[in-house]
């Protein structure tokens, strides 16, 4: 018998109590999303002593729709640190933007605008390395200037492999659908501000 | 053997010199190629194979629809295809999954139909239907029926055919206590309630379609059965249908609209919630001829 979480059936109880327990879900909260006599026994029997869902274990799950609900207990930041993220470059811009104060006038606003490059390779994501071609992801981490959120953008290998947190973050923007490069990019920063 | 040296030593030098390289030559080996879906049978599909060995499928289906026809009963058909699905209901008696010798009889029939009249499963293309399935005189299993299609032509940019000319849609909540306790089941099952019917004219509503009203869906846990009660299908189907007719007379279409050969849908889609139930309701609209006007067709010889 499946047991679900976030509408999605898994066939192992213990995957979907492990997403609970990282989710700091009560004991009794858990008891209360089950009928089944013999999941209540297992559940007052080892739920207290079972250990957190691991981003390992949730990356071992071979469906794809267990494998996205097992990761979305994670925050990114956890997956970055957790998943040895190393850092491949990172360069900073100086920008101006005009702003308006509370009175209404505008006054020229001057920020450091950081971007970041990051790899996560084959081993971290529990991937065997295919002959001597190491699968990897790599992302660009940024800062919106407005709303100080964090974004990490996925990057294709290629343009990773330039090593320039620039060419990355270019590379995330299309124009006439093609991806700009980084010289592109800077001009258009250089017309924004 | 030389196939394998020479595989392994394209991979190795592409891809290390030139990932276009490699690109072309992953675009020249072609996709993988999976078994078709319906490769995998289920076991009440097995005996169906198994009876199609023994006798032939149309026989068993010139059988069940004399049997039917000679106690009196007639057998009405309903289409709705296109959209990316082709639903072709047969009711047989009261049921639509009606079987004879391990065969569906009804889901056959609408299989048969389907591929007699080509009707259409792709996204664009769109073509309704009813009739009935009748014995003519030559013992040969026929289909009178109407129906009325349309498209979109991508190329145009345009419908041909027909028009989907209006579409009106509307999130309501409506407050409601909880007479069936079922809110108790909210925090590990969705209760959905789904409702659709369709409206042929101004004047002579028919319900073509009227779907189960309370679907449940597990969102966390075991797979407990929700106990619901027929007094609550009662009671939320009749609350849904008053709010169901207030919404088409709230929303009427264009006089010009009206009195052309219209067809028009009403989809209600909603949701238990703590304190009530919220739905979404979407009239539809769409101005078609008909492409065939009480016609036959063999569907058997």
């Amino acid at each position: 018998m499946a047991v679900y979480t976030k509408g999605i059936a898994f066939e192992k109880l213990e995957i979907v109590l492990k997403i609970y327990k990282k989710q700091a879900r009560s004991q009794k909260e858990v008891l209360s999303l089950f009928s089944q006599e013999s999941h209540r026994k297992t559940i007052e029997n080892t739920y207290e002593k079972l250990t957190p869902l691991t981003i390992a274990e949730a990356l071992l799950l071979s469906n794809a729709e267990q494998r996205m609900v097992a990761l979305q207990c994670f925050g990114v930041e956890e997956l970055v640190t957790k998943l040895n993220a190393k850092q491949l470059d990172a360069q900073t811009i100086t920008k101006k933007q005009i702003r308006w104060d509370e009175h209404l006038k505008p006054y020229e606003h001057t920020y450091e605008d950081t971007y970041e490059l990051y790899k996560i390779d084959a081993k971290s994501l529990g991937i065997e390395r295919h002959f001597w071609r190491e699968p990897a992801i790599y992302f660009v981490k940024c800062q919106c200037a407005s709303t100080d959120r964090l974004y990490y953008l996925y990057v294709s290998e290629d343009i990773a492999q330039q090593q320039d947190a620039i060419a990355a973050i270019a590379w995330t923007m299309r124009f006439n659908g093609k991806p700009l490069t980084k010289q592109q990019y800077l001009n258009l920063m250089y017309s924004e501000t | 053997m030389w196939s394998y040296w020479k595989k392994i030593y394209n991979s190795f030098f592409t891809n290390q010199i030139n990932t276009e390289k490699e690109k072309s030559i992953i675009h020249k080996q072609g996709p993988t190629v999976y078994p078709p879906l319906n490769a995998v049978t289920t076991k009440s599909e097995e005996v169906e194979i198994e009876v199609r060995k023994e006798r032939d499928i149309n026989t068993v289906l010139k059988e069940a629809i004399v049997e039917q026809l000679s106690a009196g009963q007639p057998i009405p058909v309903d289409w709705n295809a296109g959209g990316d699905e082709t639903i072709c209901n047969v009711q047989i008696g009261e049921a639509y999954d009606y079987k004879k010798d391990g065969v569906n009889i009804g889901w056959e029939l609408g299989d048969l139909i389907a591929q007699v009249l080509e009707l259409p499963n792709a996204g664009e293309y769109f073509n309704n239907g009813k009739g009935h399935i009748k014995v003519d005189q030559k013992g040969q299993v026929v289909l009178h029926y109407s129906a009325r299609a349309y498209y979109y032509d991508y190329e145009e940019s345009d419908w041909v055919d027909g028009e989907p000319a209006e579409n009106v849609s509307s999130t309501e909540w409506i407050p409601v206590d909880d007479p069936f306790h079922l809110n108790q089941y909210l925090h590990r099952v969705n209760i959905n309630f789904s409702v659709w019917m369709h409206v042929e004219g101004r004047n002579t509503i028919t319900y073509d379609s009227y779907g189960g009203l309370i679907h449940t869906q597990v969102r966390e846990g075991d797979e407990m059965s929700v106990p619901i009660p027929k007094e609550a299908e009662a009671f939320y189907g009749e609350m849904i249908r008053k709010r169901l007719q207030k919404f088409e007379k709230d929303f009427e279409f264009s006089e010009e609209v009206a009195k052309s050969k219209s067809l028009h849908s009403i989809d209600v889609s909603g949701r238990l919630e703590e304190g009530g139930v919220r739905l979404e309701l979407q009239k539809s609209y769409v101005v078609i001829d008909f492409i065939a006007d009480n016609e036959s067709v063999i569907l058997i010889k």
